[in-house]
């Protein structure tokens, strides 16, 4: 908590993101830019193991708040008050609808990087292009699975949502996240098996 | 968490992708805060009966002024002549404003400048309402004739079409 000429000021880091959400929509953008500081990795992780591509996941993840604040109203925030599981949820929906292919466009046209010293960013391609390889070869395993079942194995397996806040987001009983992430499971052994036959 | 999962790899944004998202992003939240959006969408519902009766009263004088937009950071580019839902999807892609830096320019020519590159680069297809891949879109890059209206939102919008095609959507044309 700081003070400025004896007014207690709020400290935003201190406070949960249903509290940050309910101050950005009374009129305070800073309140929103600590949810995205707390969130943007999760959020990106997310977009690129959706989507497969660094690039997308870029402008996917600022989609993904613009698309948030759009929705606004009272999102459901988990029982610690997180809004992370809403906001991979607005992720999961981003991901599979047409503001993909809006904001590659947007990118493309008018985003270019600020340029950088070479072997900074010799070494960020290096490793964007290596982890999209890995991601695009889990992928290619992982789409065999209904689009579901898909999405649940990135909520619960990758990014680590409880299977509630899971629930929650996707909007199903406790116990189809259960089953779904059991046959996803199953079904990725079996196709690892036979990859590992065919090798 | 299990093994099972075959981990995906470990990546995280780059810091000066961050810091530009971030910048967007509140751009973004300032200059459409919550509570404003909820008053335009209460007045818009108390307005909207009234220009309806104008419009069928006389189509021709139902909108004749040009407008500016309001909304200075968004500019969309639709494939059709339609004004679909301005708060959700539309027909067309939406591209960050440019160009509105005070610089003396005619505001609809560089509009349609900017939408009319986004039809060579093959991204739109006159009639296609959902997008795809670009290498599926309008193979030949061809622009077809476009015009600058104003949305209701304020949101400068670049549509295929001739004059006369603002004033038949109900839309102001955009002021230069």
């Amino acid at each position: 908590m700081a003070a400025v000429e004896g007014i207690q000021m709020d400290d935003h880091t201190q406070m949960s993101d249903a509290v940050l959400w309910r101050r950005a929509t009374a009129g305070q953008p800073d309140a929103f830019g600590q949810i995205f500081d707390r969130h943007v990795q999760a959020v990106y992780r997310h977009c690129f193991r959706l989507s497969g591509s660094a690039d997308a996941a870029d402008d996917l993840t600022s989609a993904v708040f613009i698309e948030a604040w759009k929705r606004g109203g009272d999102p459901p925030a988990a029982e610690d008050g997180s809004l992370l599981p809403w906001l991979l949820g607005v992720a999961t929906i981003v991901v599979r609808s047409r503001s993909r292919s809006l904001w590659r466009y947007r990118r493309l046209l008018h985003r270019l990087p600020e340029p950088r010293p070479n072997d900074d960013l010799a070494d960020e391609v290096a490793d964007r292009v290596d982890a999209e390889r890995q991601i695009q070869d889990l992928l290619v395993l992982v789409r065999h699975l209904p689009k579901h079942d898909q999405e649940v194995l990135a909520l619960c397996g990758w990014a680590g949502l409880s299977y509630q806040d899971a629930a929650s987001v996707l909007g199903v009983p406790v116990g189809t996240i259960r089953s779904r992430l059991s046959r996803a499971r199953a079904k990725l052994r079996e196709l690892t098996a036979d990859r590992q036959e065919a090798r | 968490m299990s093994n099972d999962d075959l981990q995906p790899p470990s990546v995280t944004m780059a810091p000066d992708r961050v810091r530009q998202a971030r910048a967007d992003v509140l751009q973004h939240v300032k200059n459409r805060p919550r509570s404003k959006a909820r008053r335009h969408g209460r007045r818009w519902l108390i307005v909207s009966a009234g220009v309806a009766a104008a419009a069928i009263a006389s189509a021709a004088a139902a909108v004749i002024i040009d407008r500016p937009a309001t909304v200075r950071d968004e500019l969309r580019c639709y494939s059709v002549a339609d004004v679909g839902d301005i708060d959700g999807s539309f027909p067309g892609v939406s591209l960050v404003r440019v160009g509105q830096d005070g610089k003396a320019e005619d505001v609809a020519s560089a509009a349609i400048s900017r939408c009319a590159d986004l039809w060579r680069l093959k991204m739109l297809r006159e009639g296609q309402r959902q997008p795809g891949e670009p290498d599926e879109r309008n193979p030949n890059g061809q622009v077809p004739p476009l015009v600058a209206c104003t949305l209701s939102n304020g949101i400068a919008a670049v549509f295929p079409g001739r004059e006369g095609t603002c004033e038949g959507l109900g839309l102001p044309r955009l002021a230069k």
